[in-house]
């Protein structure tokens, strides 16, 4: 029997009004080749957002979608909030 | 393939595959092992109030932020979690973050780290938590902490209450520069 984990991130989301990135990482553990229990990590890339420790993948999608408008855009709607 | 299932369930002995269409069972139904449904259910009725289309829990990773310039923190990561339950369109949530240093930093406090990102929208049917502190000073008058989600955020801005005013700010330096500091909340938001 021989049990492995693997780590995947299955699902890239981009939502709302400014694009924000979510990023759901799934950690599998199979047995003999077969899945046996997945759990789930999540975690939002925003626009202002340094992407530096993230994967490739999802560093490809912040510059495509986090341009400068939308950057520009997001950072007036946090200095529009009350708190 | 379609078809209607009146007052007897046949027993499926094998799996069944290539099905498409609907199925309507006039009787209970009772599932001996998992379901997995592709798409959503109804529950209670047919209308868009009644349909559930997703489900999933997980966790998340808390951070402690400010709204100027974040500080640098050392974290009990033993006891710094949190955890999620989406429900529909609803995330509940749960977290705790917990310190032993913190330098620097300026502005409002933040909890940073949320797994989703909240509806854009004024509606308050979940944009605010309860917090419970240890080891923070209330410089600003306040006597309890509240947290609110804020539209299409991905954080937290906490702030103290006070008697007779709208509230007050709790800032980063309110919070404990050594020693175990640490606030646990729960809340909800739309996505």
């Amino acid at each position: 029997m021989a049990l492995t984990e693997e780590t995947v991130q299955d699902k890239i989301e981009i939502v709302g009004d400014f694009k924000h990135v979510q990023v759901r990482t799934a950690t599998i553990i199979k047995r003999d080749g077969v899945e046996i229990s997945r759990t789930y990590h999540r975690h939002v890339v925003a626009p202002d957002a340094t992407t530096t420790g993230e994967s490739t993948e999802v560093q490809a999608v912040c510059a495509a979608v986090h341009t400068q408008a939308v950057k520009d855009a997001y950072a007036a709607h946090l200095a529009a909030q009350e708190v | 393939m379609s078809g209607y299932i009146g007052s007897q369930i046949p027993s499926f002995v094998s799996d069944v595959t290539s099905a498409s269409g609907d199925f309507t069972i006039g009787s209970d139904l009772t599932v001996n092992s998992d379901a997995t449904v592709s798409g959503g259910i109804y529950l209670g009725g047919t209308g868009s109030a009644n349909y559930l289309d997703d489900y999933e829990e997980g966790t998340w990773t808390p951070t402690l932020l400010a709204s100027t310039t974040n500080p640098t923190v050392t974290y009990d990561t033993t006891f710094t979690n949190a955890s999620y339950r989406k429900v529909g369109n609803t995330v509940f949530f749960s977290f705790e973050v917990r310190t032993t240093a913190r330098s620097g930093g300026s502005g409002v406090v933040r909890i940073g780290g949320l797994p989703f990102t909240r509806i854009n929208d004024y509606n308050p049917d979940g944009d605010h938590l309860s917090i419970s502190p240890y080891n923070v000073t209330f410089t600003g008058s306040g006597t309890a902490l509240v947290g609110i989600v804020g539209q299409n955020n991905t954080y937290i801005n906490i702030a103290s209450v006070k008697s007779g005013s709208a509230g007050a700010d709790f800032v980063i330096t309110d919070w404990a520069s050594s020693g175990l500091a640490f606030v646990r909340g729960s809340g909800l938001f739309r996505v």
